[in-house]
């Protein structure tokens, strides 16, 4: 037991410290990319009104005057010492408490989608895996091709048209019916984003295993096929399909800017696209800093998870 | 066999959750249907588009039109704009000048309190007006004025250097509401986080991380309160979210209907569609300080080749009108008579032969992405200059890209837009021919008769005398071309159909304390 462990807290401390780096790397660049978009919160704020001379005003007001290091030194030590970084150019809200409040849509559409995702590719997978290059095989290509075609925002606005215009079950958009009301058809679109990717990963890991050698010694002992599956093969196939869903939320999260847009949530998505498009540079970083931080978190977990899962990963760290 | 039979229980009740969480959705759908809530007045849902709600000040350096059109719902100004671009008394319930033109005096209603129970009186008016002059703002108070000051508790008379006919057109704006003498001895900060105003409406709830804000009817309201009891105002900055969320019955009012969906629209008996005249006008605006454009004749040229009708008619699917002079025919003393540069290839080839680029030339022309009428007038402009040799590369920019180099005049052409403040022809004198406020709305346009003709505007007195000034400023720019105004733009307003009494102003706002559900 004891042995186990040490190779575990290193192999845990490795992967703090690449953490670590890939965060610092993540601060610098949400710096200075977002000042490579041209034009700036005053001329945003201004639009038709962007006289040289309100410009000047409102630039020297928001302090966007000052000398790029200068800004960087400051949003640096904001950064360490409230977390923070800055209050909104738009509304003067710091950004930490505008991320919060966006905070709620987004973990809803991510959890459910995540649900749904696993729901639909789990079936799909195994109903493919055990008809492979049958009938059943090519109807779950065919689909997750054509998922895979269909942006969200054609899927969002598909489905709008059909449950909520048609047959008036779920909102068109928003959070003002709550959740999880809300958040159903969101979460479907982004999940039929990721369905695809999911299934034929999946599929792909389970046909592995129904060849593998322990399978045919079950068959061979007459083992009910069923109980093959449900005991034997998913249980050795679910450890891949773990890091499977953890890689894909991490592109949940990006997925979410476009599907909160088509589903008008006021979610951590729509505050990232209000931002970049009002040059908000305090709340764009804050969104970018902390989404980067969050996709290295749950990278981090579930590594580490499925290293605690699978006795082999340790032993071959 | 324990541990296999658990994780088994655990997949079925993930799967189960998410059915069930389906369903449970699905039975709640009620909560979609309409919020008219029966027996009281009821909620009005207000869909807006671009940004929510970030101040309240009217004097806040930004014009943002949310703001703006909701504080006007909460403070009202003494003198009031009509549908009609009229101008009616408010607050003020009559209003004398004097013979030399130089002195305003304005009696001021009785009754009238703020939604804090306190009187108005002739102290609150003369604070606000001297407050504006002081702030200046997004929307300045640009009158001559020397003094304001309170001859008795109902009366206000305003001194002006010299005569200045746009007067009751600036007092009637957003800018110019009237706010309770120093602010009831609150900080901006305070008061406008948590305002007192005249107007049919009171601040009920303000979300500033989303801008999403609620109005309630205020109940003192000296007009009657409104028949509606909350006006919640939301930020649905999609097109497609905005016409499905209106006709799922989720919003009641969108104020921004897209020309392309109108019909669509108007084929749903659920909702009505009211098209306004406003004050907005789409333009084609040439760079003419620097560059090709510079040359009048090449301007001459692209106006002659532009099929104002064409355009109008294929890209705002009928619903803006093509355009004529920069006045928009809301605005008064526009002249629809003047002489402009109508379609015609004859003349638009005899004007090129004339420039120096009489063999033709190749120009950029930049226009915003948001809007998708702008960017097929951008290809249409694009076609019709093709046609004379005048080869166009488009740059369609982001809407902060483009307002940064429109306003730096990092531009040869541009398909943009324009609106007017007020309904008297000075301000659009002023911001698209006078080189003072925005550089001739970043053409660099300067003439020195536009100039010395728009300050007679200004001091005119008589309606006659500026009819004729405003007719000869107009041909001077239907000449000069430093814009070609391409159509009018109505404001396009959508409501569930149980929605009555919605005033649509030709500034954009709209007024709600007649509203009524059913």
């Amino acid at each position: 037991m004891k042995a186990s462990v040490t190779p575990l807290a290193r192999r845990a401390a490795h992967a703090l410290l690449r953490a670590g780096g890939v965060a610092a790397g993540v601060v610098v660049i949400a710096f200075l990319l977002v000042r490579l978009i041209p034009g700036d919160a005053a001329t945003a704020l201004l639009g038709s009104r962007a006289t040289p001379t309100a410009v000047a005003q409102l630039r020297e007001r928001l302090g966007l005057n000052e000398s790029l290091p200068a800004q960087f030194w400051h949003f640096l030590t904001r950064l360490v010492t409230h977390g923070d970084t800055g209050a909104s150019l738009v509304n003067g809200v710091p950004t930490r408490e505008l991320i919060l409040a966006r905070l709620e849509p987004t973990l809803w559409l991510v959890a459910f989608a995540t649900v749904f995702a696993v729901a639909l590719s789990v079936p799909l997978a195994l109903w493919a895996a055990t008809h492979r290059d049958g009938l059943a095989d090519h109807v779950v290509r065919i689909l997750t091709t054509a998922g895979i075609a269909m942006p969200a925002f054609w899927t969002g606005l598909l489905l709008i048209l059909l449950f909520s215009v048609r047959l008036g079950w779920f909102p068109v958009g928003g959070v003002r019916d709550g959740y999880p009301t809300s958040i159903v058809l969101p979460a479907l679109t982004a999940a039929v984003a990721i369905v695809p990717v999911l299934v034929r990963s999946l599929r792909a890991e389970l046909v592995e295993v129904l060849r593998a050698d322990f399978v045919a010694t079950l068959r061979a002992a007459g083992l009910p096929e069923r109980r093959i599956l449900a005991r034997h093969v998913l249980r050795n196939a679910a450890l891949p399909a773990l890091v499977l869903v953890g890689t894909n939320i991490s592109y949940l999260l990006g997925g979410a800017l476009i599907v909160e847009k088509v589903f008008a949530l006021p979610g951590l998505g729509d505050l990232m696209f209000d931002a970049i498009g009002s040059r908000d540079l305090p709340v764009i970083q804050g969104v970018v800093i902390y989404t980067a931080l969050a996709v290295v978190l749950v990278t981090l977990v579930t590594d580490h998870l499925a290293t605690v899962l699978d006795p082999r990963l340790r032993r071959a760290a | 066999m324990h541990i296999h039979a658990r994780r088994r229980r655990t997949a079925a009740a993930v799967l189960a959750l998410a059915v069930l969480t389906t369903g449970a959705a699905a039975c709640d759908s009620s909560a979609t249907k309409s919020s008219g809530a029966e027996g009281s007045g009821g909620t009005l849902v207000f869909a807006r588009t671009s940004r929510g709600v970030t101040d309240l000040n009217p004097t806040a350096d930004e014009l943002a039109t949310n703001n703006a059109y909701t504080l006007d719902k909460i403070f009202e100004p003494l003198v009031e704009l009509q549908k009609n671009g009229d101008i009616k008394p408010l607050l003020a319930k009559s209003y004398k000048v004097a013979d030399d033109g130089r002195s305003w005096t304005f009696t001021l209603r009785d009754g009238v309190t703020f939604s804090d129970g306190s009187a108005l009186d002739s102290a609150d008016v003369v604070y606000t007006l001297e407050r504006h002059l002081e702030h200046g703002g997004a929307l300045p108070l640009s009158a001559p004025i020397t003094a304001v000051t309170a001859s008795d508790a109902r009366t206000v008379v305003v001194r002006l250097s010299r005569p200045y006919a746009p007067l009751l057109a600036d007092l009637a704006t957003f800018a110019n509401v009237i706010l309770p003498k120093d602010l009831d001895g609150r900080t901006e900060k305070e008061f406008f986080n948590n305002p007192v105003g005249t107007g049919p409406f009171t601040l009920s709830s303000w979300d500033r991380t989303t801008g999403e804000i609620t109005l309630a009817a205020n109940k003192t309201y000296w007009q009657g309160e409104p028949a509606v009891d909350k006006v919640e105002f939301t930020v649905v900055d999609d097109d497609n979210q905005l016409l499905q969320q209106l006709q799922a019955g989720q919003v009641d009012v969108i104020d921004s209907v897209p020309a392309a969906n109108v019909a669509q629209l108007r084929a749903n008996p659920d909702v009505k569609v009211t098209v306004s005249d406003s004050w907005q006008q789409g333009l084609l605006a040439f760079n003419t300080a620097d560059g090709a454009f510079k040359d009048v004749h090449l301007r001459r040229a692209v106006a002659a080749a532009l099929d104002r009708k064409a355009i109008a008619k294929a890209t705002t699917y009928d619903t803006a009108a093509p355009a004529t002079t920069f006045l928009p025919s809301s605005i008064r003393f526009s002249a629809q008579d003047t002489k402009i540069l109508g379609y015609d290839p004859a003349t638009a080839r005899a004007e090129l032969a004339k420039s120096q680029h009489s063999g033709g030339l190749s120009t950029t022309l930049i226009v915003e992405n948001s809007a998708t009428s702008q960017t097929q007038q951008a290809q249409v402009v694009q076609a019709a200059l093709a046609k004379i040799g005048v080869k166009v590369k488009i740059e369609t920019l982001d809407s902060t890209t483009f307002w940064t180099r429109f306003g730096k005049r990092d531009y040869d052409l541009a398909v943009t837009w324009a609106i007017s403040d007020t309904g008297d022809p000075s301000n659009l004198v002023n911001w698209q021919l006078l080189p003072d406020a925005a550089d001739s709305y970043h053409t660099g346009y300067h003439n020195s008769e536009v100039t010395k003709l728009a300050a007679q505007g200004v001091a005119a007195t008589d309606d006659t005398k500026r009819a004729e000034i405003y007719a000869q400023i107009q041909q001077i720019a239907a000449d000069d071309v430093p814009t070609v105004p391409l159509t009018y733009i109505p404001t396009i307003t959508a409501t569930r159909s149980d929605v009555h009494g919605l005033v649509v102003l030709p500034n954009g706002t709209t007024r709600l304390r007649d509203v009524t559900r059913k």
